[in-house]
């Protein structure tokens, strides 16, 4: 209830009953927002393929580097 | 996470061990940590698997370019946070400048199963996940995204004000309405 406790910033004059109150009704609202989303989010995969995607495209991204970089001579670079 | 810091891309020249994602150690450790999260975020927001899919591979990919600038201010959470916030932001107003609308709500369950023990649980689990598609959609962008930006525990709210460019101040005033907007919606789509 780490979050809970931050969101406690109502004045400090209310009476306890109504404070109780609120906070029970914040924690349900709490309740059905984020531990719905993250029940939600715990039951989504990411794409098995998608690992291999990234890792085709980063060497072809190295494979482009090589190319526009090639790895001459200093002086033939300057030359180019 | 040191890693990112100490080994940052040097050159253009990418190193050849580099060209297999195997051998980029600190790379590989940062898509298991945080691929997951950066997926979710994208498929509530854009609300579809394929497009979330892409978004995540273009987020990730963008991080590898720009390992050697990440400066460790943030944590790499919250700097991959911050790429797929703005890369999504990006892909909505180029849909909406071409008036191309995301409505996919079905698509989002029928390939992207939940691995799930029986079919009436599956059941649920697809109901409920299109009832929060449904939800997050009709409430207002901001909101949605300080809801799936606080439903992860390891983000503190100054980073969600961090990462939603408002005061600390502000987002708590927000976090309120966005849970009531949500609730009621949800409640609607019952």
């Amino acid at each position: 209830m780490k979050r809970e406790r931050k969101l406690n910033f109502r004045p400090e004059h209310q009476e306890q009953v109504s404070v109780s109150e609120q906070t029970s009704h914040h924690q349900e609202e709490a309740e059905s927002a984020e531990e719905l989303i993250r029940s939600d989010a715990a039951r989504i995969t990411v794409p098995p393929g998608l690992a291999q995607r990234l890792s085709d495209s980063v060497r072809e991204e190295c494979a482009a580097a090589a190319v526009v970089h090639p790895r001459l001579p200093w002086w033939k670079r300057l030359l180019k | 996470m040191n890693l990112l810091v100490n080994k940052p891309l040097e050159s253009p020249e990418c190193d050849r061990a580099r060209l297999d994602l195997a051998g980029s150690a600190a790379f590989v450790e940062l898509y298991e940590q945080n691929s997951k999260a950066i997926y979710y975020l994208a498929l509530r927001l854009l609300g579809d698997p394929q497009k979330a899919e892409d978004a995540t591979h273009d987020v990730f990919l963008k991080a590898y370019r720009k390992m050697g600038q990440f400066r460790g201010d943030a944590s790499v959470k919250t700097w991959l946070y911050r790429i797929a916030i703005n890369h999504c932001r990006n892909l909505h107003q180029a849909w909406q400048e071409r008036h191309v609308f995301s409505n996919a709500d079905q698509a989002v369950w029928d390939s992207a199963p939940a691995p799930t023990k029986s079919p009436l649980h599956a059941l649920e689990a697809k109901e409920l996940g299109q009832r929060i598609q449904s939800t997050l959609d009709q409430i207002p962008t901001e909101y949605r995204l300080i809801l799936l930006l606080l439903a992860d525990d390891e983000l503190s709210y100054q980073e969600i004000a961090d990462l939603t460019d408002q005061s600390l101040d502000a987002v708590r005033g927000k976090i309120h309405r966005a849970r009531k907007a949500f609730a009621t919606t949800f409640a609607q789509t019952a």
